[in-house]
């Protein structure tokens, strides 16, 4: 069995005592592309923030490396794993290279200042997420989209051993949708970057994922290879979707197609 | 309004106008003292000048002016790192009740004719600091620890009223101290001495610096509670750190001026706008801005009615308010 650098064991939670979860375990492997689908409501955010321990998990229920997340300082978490959130509302007049730069905070002491290899880092990730020429705009007056990709470079900039994304496409047109995705399966696959991502659209699932986990209600459904989780089973009962396997006429990998 | 890229320039234009304020600010009074006197005096050693004017201008306005200066930019700063930490243009450590809790203070030090002096500091300033420091504390704990910040402003907008009614309550039963009590709370810098700079002065200036040498956590920390834990800032003991510090620095300016309003808000809201939100920047400039505006007020208060004064805190309020208002219809989306 695979131990995973992620595991999620037996985990029970919920706001305020109205228990979302009850005993999920999943565990991800390293270096693996991991999609979690999941309808509305289904409880993929909140699996993420209690990843990032941004929502307070009990002992015993996340490890990473092996090791208990809530024994771990924030600036620990910041420096294994980054996070890309679903609503990245921000309104204040940073510019973008500023934004980026933040990404390398958790490395950094305090009342040290930046180095060149930071400011290098920086520069890699402005030019793979394709917004060089957008580093001294301010980020109050750019695109839904450019904003997306700034928090995504941000998060390069953070060099996570995980990448923790909440919908990175949403705001994306299609070509940069395609873009973002393949620049971070690229990443999972060169420098063995796990990536964690709640994703809608169920071919991106299939054409990028390496393992997909379903969600419905706080438990999880099915998980494992993307074509053994999207099965027209598994649409009707989590979605009451009607769906045909296709394959992709370009890439050979499955392809989805709902009945209308 | 596109901010303002030459950061360096604007630094030293500041620099430049703080320097010749300071001058001016030397020459001028009911006692007429030339220009060039005035800079002798600062450039060479020469005893040749009256001794008057050496007085004057060595033990009466260069205290009040250097006072002033600190002052002003102890209030810019920390009203630049609340406005950051609360995501909110109106916050400043006054709506933690610092101002009404030092007030207080003061109305009951004066009702009871408190006489103690500690480090060359008379009672008034202790009663004043140890008011605000002890109501911003309270509030802080009654509100969850900070846990929200909607709850933080509304208890000490809440402590502020109910300290307010209580100084009416003293002033009421002690009619005989309303004038001290309501001149010192519309802030003034007639009793500033060389003792007030050497106590408020390093808590003021080295505190300023320990927030700027934070910059980062505090850029941080204005993106939002999660985005800040996700790049590995601890986002409750670094606010209230931040928090602690600026109250300190406030309540020390407050115990040597009184309470002087618009200056930590007005001048942290100018910055935001013209030159970009990062604290890098801000809270130099913060200090610069804010040490020069009110310079500016207070040799007004002194001299506009010579030989009479007025209370600072009413030149400040007088400029500060309607341009707030100025500020707030044409700039709304400084901060979220
Ligand atoms: N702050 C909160 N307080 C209480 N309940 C919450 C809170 N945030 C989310 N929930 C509830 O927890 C459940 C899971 O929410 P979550 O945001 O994790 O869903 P999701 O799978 O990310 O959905 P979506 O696809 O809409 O983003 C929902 O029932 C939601 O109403
Ligand atoms: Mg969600």
């Amino acid at each position: 069995m695979n131990r995973g650098v992620l595991r999620i064991n037996n985990l029970d939670w919920g706001f305020n005592g109205r228990n979302i979860f009850n005993s999920v375990n999943i565990s991800i492997p390293e270096g693996s592309f991991t999609g979690i689908i999941g309808p509305n409501g289904a409880g993929k955010t909140t699996l993420l923030k209690l990843i990032l321990k941004l929502l307070p998990p009990d002992r015993n229920s996340i490890f990473l490396n092996n090791r208990d997340i809530t024994g771990f300082t924030r600036k620990d978490i910041a420096r294994k794993m980054s996070y890309v959130s679903q609503t990245p509302g921000v309104d204040f007049g940073f510019t973008v290279e500023q934004m980026v730069a933040m990404g390398r905070n958790p490395h950094l002491r305090s009342f040290s200042s930046e180095t060149s290899e930071d400011r290098a880092i920086v520069t890699d990730a402005l030019r793979d997420t394709q917004i060089e020429y957008l580093s001294s705009k301010d980020i109050s007056k750019i695109s839904g989209g450019e904003l997306q990709r700034v928090i995504i470079a941000r998060a390069l900039a953070q060099k996570p051993a995980i990448l923790a994304l909440d919908e990175p496409t949403n705001h994306l047109d299609l070509n940069h949708q395609m873009k973002i995705l393949s620049l971070i399966r690229e990443l999972s696959a060169e420098k063995g970057i796990t990536v964690i991502a709640v994703l809608h659209d169920f071919n991106h699932a299939l054409e990028y994922c390496d393992n997909l986990i379903l969600m419905n209600g706080g438990a999880v459904v099915a998980s494992g290879l993307p074509e053994d989780v999207i099965t027209p089973d598994n649409m009707d009962t989590v979605y009451h979707l009607e769906i045909v396997m296709e394959k992709n006429p370009f890439t050979g990998k499955p392809y989805m197609v709902v009945r209308s | 309004m596109e901010p303002v890229r030459h950061l360096k320039i604007v630094f030293a234009l500041l620099i430049l106008f703080l320097a010749a304020a300071v001058f001016l600010s030397a020459a001028m009074g009911s006692a007429s003292i030339p220009f060039s006197d005035v800079m002798r005096m600062f450039t060479s050693p020469d005893k040749s000048f009256p001794s008057a004017f050496r007085i004057i201008i060595f033990q009466i306005r260069l205290p009040r002016i250097i006072l002033s200066v600190i002052v002003g930019m102890g209030l810019a700063v920390s009203g630049a790192v609340f406005q950051g930490i609360f995501q909110n243009p109106m916050a400043n450590p006054y709506v933690l009740g610092v101002s009404s809790g030092a007030a207080f203070g003061v109305a009951v030090g004066m009702a009871m004719g408190f006489e103690v002096s500690f480090l060359g500091l008379g009672a008034i300033s202790i009663a004043a600091f140890t008011g605000g420091i002890l109501t911003a504390l309270f509030v802080y704990f009654i509100s969850g620890n900070g846990r929200s910040v909607f709850s933080l402003l509304l208890s000490g907008i809440a402590m502020g009223f109910f300290l307010s009614a209580l100084m009416s309550l003293i002033m009421y039963l002690n009619r005989n101290q309303i004038e001290n009590i309501v001149y010192w709370s519309m802030g003034s810098f007639n009793t500033a001495s060389w003792d007030k700079i050497a106590v408020a002065g390093p808590v003021i200036i080295l505190g300023s610096l320990f927030l700027m040498a934070f910059y980062r956590d505090l850029n941080i920390l204005v993106l939002g509670d999660d985005t800040a834990r996700s790049l590995g800032v601890s986002v409750r003991s670094r606010r209230l750190l931040f928090l602690l510090v600026s109250t300190v620095i406030t309540a020390s300016a407050v115990s040597v001026s009184g309470v002087i309003g618009f200056v930590g808000l007005i001048i942290p809201h100018i910055l935001r706008i013209l030159t970009g939100p990062d604290h890098k920047t801000l809270i130099p400039l913060s200090m610069l801005s804010g040490g020069l505006f009110l310079l500016l007020a207070d040799t007004l208060s002194r001299t506009i009615l010579s030989p009479t004064e007025l209370p600072v805190g009413i030149v400040t309020s007088l400029f500060g308010a309607p341009f707030f208002i100025y500020l707030l219809r044409n700039h709304r989306k400084v901060l979220p």
